[in-house]
């Protein structure tokens, strides 16, 4: 496939680079990158796009520059990197120096030299490419053009500008006001800007009901969902069910609708038939059972009666309309709360048989986010954060991250990640045009000849 | 209407691109097939029609984009492959390609009915972000695309190996030169065979790279990361720049093949990108894109 003196030469030069990598990873370890903040970044940055442009200019001169971004340095870089990627996908990336791997740099691939150096001749190759495509620009080719300049820009400003990020963990609690956030390692850094938690929300998902399996620990795969909106089954034979308004005798749904409270929605789970009687969203629990409880420690708690499907099943499923003036006891083997656990609470599950068990588990986030003041030289102003809704304060970003897992919504701290990417401006421009240029490709990329 | 329903329509969809593949593998003349490649093309995005409506069904039964689950994205797929299969028959005409995407989405039609992995109406806050369907449904096109290229590239190889081996027989026989050898010859892949090839390619190749930007812009925007060299994120490179080299290398080919095989060898790395990572050791517990 690749024979030639010109394929020769190319991989040859690749080969010494790994070398060079290996050499290097050998002598000095991984790489840290702390050595290219600002202002060595830029400056590198900048003195290596000008010896690319020079080189591109005195090609020329001297044709063998050429040799940097001909065909054969292009496809044998491309092969060198693939080959890289390949082994950086199947290499645990844990980071353990203590295998031969390890002592590659394998385990910790973004930060080996043996992965740095050639990717470097590869951003190399394609930012002579894209050098080149800008000077004799041929509007026909624009997505090619844009490809190789955002790779290249991504490249380059992932390589130079990898000093000048920084990712910092801060925790908040309510009313505290925080300006010192933890890095990965725990060390203390002191933010530019101060941040005080207002309040954390959390919308969550309805809680499922799933037969367990005492004798291996199992889940069922099947569940039955306490939805708030009546009658809206989804799948696998879910169903859900409304949630009943204790102050009255009615169900009300998810917006101001209300239904009669005689209508449940039953489910199945594999053999079980399951009808949830009563559903309160946020409940406490009492000598008698459930009460609603609009407070921490709070639990959703389901009333539910269970039968197995072999005993009298189209006299228990359907609704609970269906068993007024006939209730078919027989049919009914269990009948009892069922709730999940909490800070406060125990976990209430349901014993169907000797080796099953009705289990509600915990409900999911739906939506979670933080309102918090942030105040940077003297100014403050108050914004909501939540995920894929990150704030921004001067050069750094806040994103929602986290929250005390045990408490759920009702969580006293908010677990916030600070990021400072100063680089991501061109990045984010790079981006764009690659985006253009595969829109591009898709087009028109039929019509090439 | 659930995913209790799938099996309905899966079944209406697949006897469409069945009957499509039919119709299409029956027209006789392939030079004057305009008319007569109507009704398969009619049958096929029938298929495609039904299939859709029931993701559409499915799509409003979830409230939510049926794209988190494995199972889901299986939909997608079957549905593009379709699709690609259909355009593909309609500009080229390829008689071949109707049953082979019709197999190939009906293989993924019954995955789906066999292992459902359907199971959630819960979305995860980092799913709901405005780049999710984009992102997920580019992603799917271009691997259906992958899929339809990789199959030309299997078909163009078989043709290579048996155009070569008519040579290699007409030249052992000493009749090289007579009228039934160069026949044969002509049964080798053409110029315009490998430009449908590079075509699907450089098309696919386009939506992967939307879906790869796609994916960054959105981790920006969730996590503050655009790259973090996640276990999927590494094998998505990997696949990207394997192609990449696929369109870079196969003009300067001598013996097709090669580019045939790479054609292969990447849509084993997009196997692994898709769903491998999910069994791989090496991703285990590190990657947030395992599901």
């Amino acid at each position: 496939m690749f024979r030639g003196w010109g394929y020769k030469r190319a991989f040859g030069r690749c080969a010494l680079l790994l070398a060079a990598g290996v050499a290097l990873q050998t002598f000095s370890g991984s790489i840290d990158p702390s050595f290219l903040r600002y202002p060595w970044g830029v400056i590198v940055a900048l003195v290596y796009v000008y010896l690319l442009l020079a080189v591109h200019l005195l090609g020329d001169k001297w044709p063998k520059l050429r040799r940097l971004s001909d065909t054969y340095a292009s496809l044998s870089s491309l092969t060198m990197i693939l080959v890289l990627l390949l082994v950086f996908g199947l290499v645990r990336q844990d980071g353990r120096p203590d295998s031969f791997l390890g002592f590659l740099g394998f385990t910790r691939m973004s930060r080996s030299w043996v992965f740095a150096v050639p990717l470097l001749y590869f951003t190399t190759v394609v930012t002579l490419t894209a050098i080149d495509e800008i000077h004799h620009f041929n509007k026909h080719r624009f997505g090619t053009v844009f490809a190789h300049i955002g790779l290249s820009v991504i490249l380059i400003s992932g390589t130079f500008g990898c000093g000048d990020f920084k990712r910092v963990t801060l925790t908040a609690p309510v009313g505290i006001p925080r300006h010192t956030a933890l890095t990965d390692s725990g060390a203390p850094f002191a933010l530019p800007f101060e941040v005080t938690l207002k309040r954390f929300e959390m919308d969550e998902y309805p809680p499922k009901l799933f037969v367990y399996d005492i004798r291996d620990g199992s889940f069922s795969d099947e569940y039955v969902s306490c939805s708030a909106e009546p009658n809206s089954s989804v799948s696998d034979g879910q169903r859900s069910v409304p949630v009943r308004n204790h102050s009255s005798d009615s169900i009300h749904t998810s917006g101001s609708e209300t239904v009669p409270a005689a209508i449940t929605v039953s489910g199945a789970i594999g053999e079980w038939s399951v009808v949830i009687k009563d559903y309160i969203a946020s409940a406490g629990k009492d000598s008698l059972g459930y009460v609603p409880l609009d407070h921490f420690g709070a639990v959703p708690a389901a009333f539910v009666s269970v039968a197995h499907s072999s005993l009298s099943s189209s006299s228990f499923t359907g609704t609970e309309a269906d068993h007024i003036g006939k209730p078919a006891l027989e049919s009914i083997m269990v009948e009892d709360w069922v709730s999940c656990r909490s800070s406060l609470f125990g976990e209430c599950v349901l014993k169907l048989d000797d080796y099953h068990v009705l289990r509600m588990s915990k409900p999911e986030p739906k939506r979670f986010a933080s309102e918090v003041v942030l105040e940077r030289s003297g100014q403050s102003k108050t914004v909501s954060i939540e995920v894929n809704h990150p704030a921004k304060v001067g050069a750094w970003r806040i994103y929602q991250s986290g929250y005390d897992t045990e408490k759920g919504k009702w969580s006293s701290y908010s677990v916030l990640e600070c990021v400072r990417d100063p680089w991501f401006g061109a990045v984010r421009i790079a981006l764009w045009l690659l985006l253009l240029s595969g829109a591009g490709l898709v087009c028109f990329g039929g019509k090439k000849k | 209407m659930s995913w209790n329903s799938f099996i309905v329509f899966a079944i209406g969809a697949v006897l469409f691109w069945i009957a499509g593949a039919l119709v299409s593998i029956f027209i006789k003349k392939r030079d004057s097939v305009d008319r007569q490649a109507l009704p398969a093309l009619i049958l096929t995005c029938i298929g495609s029609l039904v299939f859709f409506a029931f993701i559409i069904v499915l799509w409003r039964s979830l409230n939510r984009p049926p794209l988190r689950t494995m199972g889901e994205t299986r939909l997608w797929y079957s549905l593009f492959l379709s699709l690609v299969g259909a355009a593909v028959y309609a500009k080229w005409r390829y008689r071949w390609i109707l049953p082979f995407s019709a197999v190939m989405s009906t293989v993924f039609v019954c995955i789906n009915i066999f292992k459902p992995e359907i199971h959630s109406e819960a979305l995860m806050p980092a799913l709901q972000s405005v780049w999710f369907v984009p992102h997920v449904i580019v992603y799917m096109f271009a691997y259906s695309l992958m899929g339809a290229a990789t199959l030309f590239a299997v078909f163009l190889w078989w043709k290579t190996s048996r155009s070569k081996s008519s040579r290699a027989e007409s030249a052992s026989s000493g009749a090289a030169s007579d009228v039934s050898s160069v026949a044969r010859v002509e049964t080798g892949v053409t110029s315009e065979d490998l430009r449908i090839c590079d075509t699907l390619v450089r098309i696919g190749w386009g939506f992967l790279t939307m879906g790869i930007v796609m994916g960054a812009l959105w981790a920006k925007q969730a996590w503050g990361d655009y790259w973090a060299w996640d276990p999927k994120e590494t094998w998505a490179a990997a696949t990207w720049i394997s192609y990449l080299l696929y369109l870079h290398l196969r003009p300067h080919l001598k013996d097709n093949r090669y580019a045939f095989a790479l054609l292969i060898f990447s849509f084993i790395l997009l196997q692994m990108c898709w769903w491998g990572i999910n069994y791989l050791p090496a991703a285990q517990g590190f990657s947030v894109h395992t599901y």
